[in-house]
């Protein structure tokens, strides 16, 4: 009976346990719907990503952008800067066929752009953004710094990261 | 103590406020006439104008200073600084008038400002700046071909209202400094 009840209680553990990890650590979710097929969400835990990664070759585990070169230092001003001014839309530019709004809203930086056919909206969170940068060594920035800044951000929670709809199709990324 | 305390915490909550409303933002709009016209607006802290001028490649911006016989070969930055310097301690009057058929350009000073007009009577454009003394004087502070952009954007920070307004008739510029809150 004892150890009966003591299995019962490592199973109920498990799930719980991934759940607390999933919480804490954060979701990544991709959600992809097309009009003539099915609709595909795929939920990547950010604890999972980040332990595959310890797997993955080294090439996976960074992502080389040296153009960024010696541009961390400014972008990371530009960010710190960004996070202390007041809200409100930095750039508006509306040509008859797109319209493209960037704005200060909070801690994030919303890029939405719309057009006839296709409407695409951004989001950039600043302290996520801040993270990432911190993470550049001068060629690559490490992906193991993308996820660390994904799931320390508590203002990401419920967040859409990118939403592009068009006639056809709409994708969602959204961290929860 | 505790009222003290209180006092004290009012005061430097309102002492705050307008430190953090003095925060100089630069404003752009570009208004197009026609149809399927543009409308462009731009709105940003100096402070991060001040930053991503940084970023410019260093050929044309170096340590904010813009080397311009790189953007255009025939403006010679020495020849200006030297007219400049000439110039800026005249008092107010007009320092340059030319007067053609169909377009007039003025440059005149008043007090501190250097407001340059033109208007073109041909196709009603009308071009209006209006920049301070300190910019100028800052703006050609760099030695040779270079005009220090970095101390001209600093010394904007002190200035409000509009500085330049361009209407060509099919488009308008305004370039405004305020303080958002």
């Amino acid at each position: 009976m004892f150890l009966l009840k003591t299995a019962a209680v490592v199973l109920l553990s498990i799930p719980l346990l991934l759940l607390g990890l999933v919480a804490s650590s954060g979701l990544v979710v991709v959600d992809v719907k097309t009009s003539d097929g099915p609709r595909i969400v795929v939920p990547v835990p950010l604890f999972l990503a980040r332990a595959a990664l310890g797997f993955a070759p080294q090439e996976a585990r960074e992502v080389e952008i040296p153009e960024l070169g010696e541009y961390p230092e400014i972008a990371s001003r530009l960010v710190a800067e960004l996070r202390d001014c007041a809200d409100g839309i930095l750039v508006e530019v509306d040509d008859g066929d797109d319209h493209v709004l960037i704005e200060k809203v909070g801690d994030e930086i919303a890029i939405e752009v719309s057009s006839d056919d296709e409407e695409v909206s951004v989001r950039i969170p600043l302290a996520a953004a801040s993270e990432i940068l911190d993470s550049y060594d001068g060629s690559r920035l490490r992906v193991a710094g993308i996820l660390d800044a994904l799931s320390s951000s508590s203002s990401l929670s419920g967040t859409d990261l990118v939403h592009v709809r068009s006639e056809n199709e709409e994708v969602k990324i959204w961290v929860w | 103590m505790n009222r003290t305390l209180l006092a004290v915490s009012l005061a430097l909550t309102f002492a705050a406020i307008p430190l953090q409303a003095q925060t100089p933002w630069i404003h752009i709009e570009v208004d197009e006439n026609e149809a399927d016209a543009s409308h462009v607006k731009v709105n940003l802290p100096l402070s991060v104008v001040q930053i991503a001028l940084e970023a410019a490649p260093e050929k044309i911006v170096d340590h904010g200073k813009i080397r311009m016989n790189h953007i255009d070969e025939d403006l010679d930055v020495e020849d200006l600084r030297r007219m400049w310097n000439e110039l800026r301690s005249a008092p107010d009057s007009e320092l340059v008038t030319i007067q053609e058929k169909e377009e007039t350009v003025s440059i005149r000073r008043q007090g501190d400002q250097i407001l340059v007009e033109v208007d073109n009577r041909k196709d009603g454009d009308t071009v209006h700046v209006r920049v301070p003394v300190t910019v100028v004087d800052a703006l050609f502070s760099g030695e040779g071909q270079e005009l220090n952009l970095k101390g001209a954007i600093s010394e904007l920070k002190s200035l409000r209202g509009d500085i330049v307004r361009v209407d060509d008739g099919e488009t308008k510029v305004r370039i405004w400094i305020d303080e958002k809150d």
